[in-house]
């Protein structure tokens, strides 16, 4: 990595075990103020910054290899992720959001990250009380997987709000994901259901409708959010049944895919 | 039901204390401060999510307005609270390994006490060995430049997190000639950062957080001197 180049021409030997920290009476701001160092360094004469940045241990930022070291092996449970393997085209085909002898178009989307034993067929209608919930949170730990699948880097995994223009509540999409070919991110929003129709939100579509055409910044991270996509899993659907039309049909004209499965781990058609 | 008393209890232990709803700040702080921030969502609201967090405030008001004022019209749309923002930020849930779906707690399952004895415990055990001794400029310097988990630059606004290490680095008394080759890793991602992705140009916004950085003028007042 470009750092551990930087921290071996730059940084300067410390102190056995702890490298990275300056004696303490190299502090920058430690003690009562600066005082004339004739070993100082100083940026070269010439340059359009000479003389600038010489305070304090000089030298460079030490970028501790020490560090990288130790927090690498602390944090060794967490898969290295692929993060530059080719986006495939899991959001832009599926833009059109064709409808074919009534179901909504899309590729072939089957996913062997998630276990049958995830979802429980009838348990949202059989148990009510949180089962809903519950299936719900399954159905999008589905749909992250399937994003992770196809080299979309998972931004955030939980919920998130996003400010959207000309909204005073945020919309809360149910993940982020960044697509790895034009790095937009995209909040997915994924519903759920048993036997039942899929449900739409009229202030939801209106915010994803401003999202795709303005862009909507996570209020957390400070980043925006320039896409939205839907996925949503309908056990026992024949066929989908999107509420309303009217709504259904503003998704479509805004280009927002709308990708539909029976249960978490497949899609249809 | 949340049980926010036994967890706001369970945080103390470990010094952390409540600033607002869900936002904790370690007592410990330096200049380099340490945050949690607590998300409940679901419905009902029965999912515990939680980033951990840290923020030296006069990098992290300089990445601010560095990215307002060079990065695309979207930025204007960022609310930023000097007293309570932090946006280098990471899932502790993920850290932990064991927090469930969506790196997420569910409340339901467990009493209250226990949740918070829980989440005590995988700060301690998993977390502080990551950060509690990043207290300095210089120890956080180094977590910013890296971009290992957990600390990956994939999940930080690249442009910001670029910003914080030109303000800390002017401060540890780097030359731009010394911290300009951490950032060529990460261009796309901070082309990503200040625009749409359409028409960015990280290398200039480069050279303009430094050279604000060096004058210390406000870089929402240099947009005259843009590169």
């Amino acid at each position: 990595m470009a750092f551990t180049n930087f921290f071996e021409t730059f940084a300067r030997p410390r102190r056995a075990g702890n490298i990275l920290e300056p004696p303490p009476d190299e502090q920058p701001h430690s003690g009562s103020g600066h005082h004339y160092d004739p070993n100082q360094p100083r940026v070269p004469a010439g340059r359009p910054d000479a003389g600038q940045w010489t305070r304090g241990w000089g030298g460079a930022p030490a970028i501790s290899t020490e560090d990288i070291r130790r927090w690498s092996e602390t944090f060794q449970s967490v898969p290295t992720r692929n993060r530059t393997g080719p986006a495939d085209d899991f959001h832009r085909e599926n833009s059109a959001g064709e409808v074919q002898n009534g179901r909504l178009s899309s590729d072939a989307v089957v996913s062997d990250l998630i276990p049958d034993d995830l979802w429980l067929p009838g348990s949202d209608i059989a148990a009510g009380g949180n089962e809903p919930n519950i299936q719900h949170q399954k159905g999008v730990a589905a749909a992250i997987q399937e994003y992770a699948r196809r080299n979309y880097s998972i931004f955030v995994d939980r919920s998130v709000a996003v400010d959207v223009p000309g909204f005073g509540e945020p919309r809360f999409y149910d993940f982020i994901v960044r697509d790895p070919t034009n790095g937009y991110l995209i909040g997915v929003e994924v519903k759920t259901t048993l036997y039942e129709t899929i449900r739409l939100d009229t202030e939801q579509v209106a915010k994803d409708v401003v999202v795709m055409r303005d862009g909507g910044t996570i209020r957390s991270l400070k980043e925006t959010v320039q896409g939205v996509g839907y996925i949503t899993y309908c056990v026992g659907c024949d066929l989908v049944d999107t509420r309303s039309k009217r709504l259904h049909w503003a998704l479509r004209a805004a280009k927002i895919p709308f990708i539909h499965g029976g249960r978490p781990g497949d899609t249809l058609p | 039901m949340f049980d926010e008393p036994s967890l706001r209890a369970a945080l103390a232990d470990v010094g952390y204390r409540r600033v607002k709803r869900h936002l904790y700040r370690a007592e410990w702080s330096t200049e380099i401060e340490h945050f949690i921030e607590f998300h409940l969502y679901g419905t009902p609201k029965d999912y515990l999510a939680a980033d951990f967090g840290l923020r030296n405030k006069e990098a992290e008001t300089f990445a601010d307005r560095s990215i307002k004022a060079y990065g695309g019209p979207w930025t204007k749309l960022i609310r930023y609270d000097e007293q309570t923002d932090f946006c280098i930020r990471f899932s502790l849930g993920k850290l932990a390994g064991s927090w469930g779906l969506r790196s997420s707690l569910t409340i339901s399952s467990m009493p209250g006490p226990l949740l918070a004895k829980k989440v005590r415990d995988d700060i301690e055990q998993k977390l502080f060995p990551l950060i509690r001794d990043v207290t300095s400029l210089s120890r956080f310097m180094s977590l910013l430049a890296t971009d290992i988990e957990p600390f990956a630059w994939l999940y930080s606004n690249a442009a910001m997190r670029a910003a914080m290490i030109v303000s800390v680095a002017q401060r540890l008394g780097a030359t731009p000639d010394d911290v300009r080759p951490l950032f060529e890793p990460h261009f796309k991602g901070i082309a990503y950062g200040i625009s749409d992705g359409r028409n960015p140009d990280p290398r200039a916004y480069i050279d303009n957080i430094m050279r604000d950085a060096a004058s210390r003028d406000a870089p929402n007042s240099m947009s005259a001197s843009r590169t």
